[in-house]
């Protein structure tokens, strides 16, 4: 327990004891600017590119043919498709709301994974956009989703979920945007001045011309930062400002998904526990998978001093304190239903708890539940594999949440005649493992040019370096 | 006296000392900056505490403006929904009530969100005076520094009284003394 309430300890530090302030910000541009670990990069970056030509393949196959590729049907009009998006957007939300949180909460910590996990957010949300787009069945006409002058003096129906859906995804990615721009900018500041030196160092030895545009690029993307006074008083309030917007749009959209559900009749849908078990729900994931990524960059990149067991720790115990809050959420959605829930609403249990797709339900359950219980061994969570694992496993926990509550309702609510079989088309999995390769391009594209640990929030940690006297 | 000039011939923009603490720069903002030899701006690699208030800065508070900003993106996007649903494009749909308002709030909330984000990041910009591509204090030597481990203090020239040699002598005089002191070119 003890790393949850010590703060920077020699005994169990944040950063490796032979790092003062210099040389972290050092080593992550050098990380950045040098391209180590270069073959593994690339292998993974192969990777993803196949897995976009996946994408292309059923994307393309999808508009040719229309959305029953992927298996949907009347009345499971959303299958694949909306779990994806909402899979994404869970996830999406819970790393922002995370690492919005620890910004305004002061966690010292914070350093080794913010970046990290607002990358997730951002990277998260453009696979999530893919979706509302895709599965339109005219994406085409996407556009008609937003309020905008026409021709036809049409405005669009406002009291939509549809709209509402458009609306909260451009804000979301508008806010995860500037929150991760802005903390990034004294990080393109210091990589622009780094790729100077680099640049005057290599004065007249070949490749210099590269080094010269990386300089120029960085230097714009940095806007002309000086870290002056002024500057880091605007950028602080700045910073906390645009994170309680963070929060606002995650809560807005986590919340929405639930108002969204109970939108419609169907049952199994109107619990007034789904907004909560939604927050839940999309914070553990999140950490899952700011966790599983965490762990890779440390596998791939040379991050060992900078991300320690110790940051491991407290993510395991956020994913412990989390599994716990979902249980409960389901423990009381269930309950309740089982109790007081009318005929439907206890139809939909049980076909949740042993019908066709039960093996959903008990995923999620087992899947999000029991694997945070090893983090109540220290072992465990200060172990950067232990955690990474749990966190793959949480994620697909998360993922099968989400079958069973769109996909169980849908295919039977009040009406024997209107039940309809679904199952799972090769297209819709192939469509969703095909996001997940824009995630991973994306994510390596940053991880290559972006200081993807914050150099700024690191420093904060460490203590300054000894005054020196001249003379 | 004529323009203060730089040894390259350039006009001088100011002086600048390079510290290697948070501490010793704080301390130099505070002994120089009663004497009033110029403005003074500081250059960090982290946000030092106390250095606006030891350089007397105006609290320039953001806050309002976000909250401002977040409540008028609430209320448009809201007016919106309102006016289309009641005026602009009235659909009767068996007799329900033409005002839903429910309905609107969760727009509203997301769209208040970014509204308040981008002008909180325009205003960062706009009181930054960013972006731009260039500045004097890019041409203090060793300044690429400043974004890894020294502190800088600057005294700019703002008119014909500015006296390098009494700012150097000053900034030599100080308990913990600069690691180097540069005279900057415009």
């Amino acid at each position: 327990m003890s790393e949850l309430v010590r703060a920077h300890s020699p005994a169990d530090p944040l950063v490796a004891p032979e790092h003062n302030w210099s040389s972290t910000g050092r080593l992550v541009a050098h990380v950045t600017l040098e391209h180590q670990a270069r073959w593994r990069w690339w292998i993974a970056f192969g990777a993803a590119l196949m897995l976009i030509g996946v994408l292309a393949g059923s994307v393309g196959w999808l508009l040719y043919e229309g959305v029953g590729v992927w298996g949907n049907n009347i009345p499971v009009t959303w299958a694949l498709d909306i779990v994806g998006y909402d899979w994404w957007i869970g996830v999406a939300t819970g790393s922002l709301a995370v690492s919005s949180l620890l910004l305004l909460l002061g966690s010292e910590w914070r350093g080794a994974v913010n970046r990290l996990a607002e990358t997730i957010a951002l990277l998260g949300v453009c696979a999530a956009g893919l979706y509302p787009i895709i599965h339109l069945g005219r994406p085409w006409f996407f556009y008609w989703n937003l309020p905008y002058p026409n021709t036809f003096l049409l405005w669009p129906q406002f009291r939509s979920p549809l709209y509402w859906d458009a609306i909260d995804i451009v804000s979301f990615l508008g806010v995860a945007f500037l929150f991760w721009f802005t903390g990034l900018i004294p990080d393109l500041a210091s990589m622009r001045d780094r790729a100077i030196e680099r640049m005057e160092k290599g004065e007249g030895k070949p490749g210099q011309f590269y080094r010269r545009l990386k300089a120029q690029l960085y230097g714009i993307a940095a806007l002309g930062w000086r870290g002056s006074v002024t500057h880091w008083q605007r950028w602080e309030h700045s910073y906390r400002a645009i994170a309680a917007m963070g929060l606002v749009v995650v809560l807005s959209l986590q919340m929405g998904a639930a108002v969204m559900f109970a939108g419609t009749v169907e049952p199994g849908w109107h619990d007034p526990m789904l907004p909560v078990a939604y927050i839940a729900g999309a914070l553990l994931s999140g950490v899952a998978v700011t966790g599983t990524l965490l762990s890779i960059v440390r596998f791939v990149l040379p991050y060992k001093p900078l991300i320690t067991p110790r940051h491991f720790a407290l993510l395991g115990w956020l994913m412990l304190g989390l599994s716990l809050l979902f249980l409960y959420c389901d423990f009381c959605s269930f309950g309740a239903t089982a109790l007081f829930g009318n005929d439907y609403d206890r139809g939909v249990l049980s076909r949740r708890l042993h019908g066709d797709h039960a093996w959903a339900t008990w995923c999620s359950v087992l899947c999000s539940v029991l694997p945070p219980q090893l983090f109540w061994i220290p072992l465990f969570r200060r172990s950067s594999i232990v955690v990474g694992l749990v966190g793959i496993v949480v994620a697909f926990g998360a993922w099968c949440d989400h079958f069973m509550l769109i996909v169980i309702t849908l295919q039977h609510d009040f009406l024997p005649s209107a039940a309809h079989p679904y199952s799972i088309a090769l297209f819709g999995m192939a469509t969703f493992v095909g996001t997940g390769g824009l995630f991973l391009f994306l994510f390596l594209l940053v991880l290559r040019y972006v200081p993807v640990i914050s150099i700024v929030n690191l420093r904060w940690l460490l203590p300054a370096l000894p005054i020196r006297h001249n003379g | 006296m004529a323009e203060p000039k730089h040894s390259s011939g350039a006009p001088l923009w100011g002086v600048s000392a390079e510290f290697d603490t948070p501490e010793a720069m704080l301390s130099a903002i505070r002994s120089l900056k009663p004497r009033r030899f110029g403005r003074i701006d500081a250059y960090s690699p982290i946000p030092v505490e106390g250095a606006s208030e030891a350089l007397g800065l105006p609290p320039r508070p953001i806050y309002p403006f976000a909250l401002g900003a977040s409540l008028l993106g609430a209320a448009a996007m809201f007016g919106m929904c309102t006016y289309a649903t009641i005026w602009g494009y009235r659909f009767d749909i068996g007799g329900r009530p033409l005002f839903s308002w429910p309905a609107f709030v969760v727009p509203s909330v997301s769209f208040a969100a970014l509204l308040g984000a981008i002008v909180v990041y325009a205003l960062l910009l706009l009181m930054s005076r960013l972006p731009r591509l260039n500045h004097p204090a890019f041409n203090t030597a060793n300044f690429t520094r400043a974004s890894a481990d020294r502190f800088f203090v600057a005294v700019e020239a703002r008119d014909d009284s500015f006296d390098a040699d009494a700012i150097e002598a000053a900034f030599v005089a100080l308990p913990a003394r600069p690691h180097a002191i540069h005279r900057v070119p415009r």
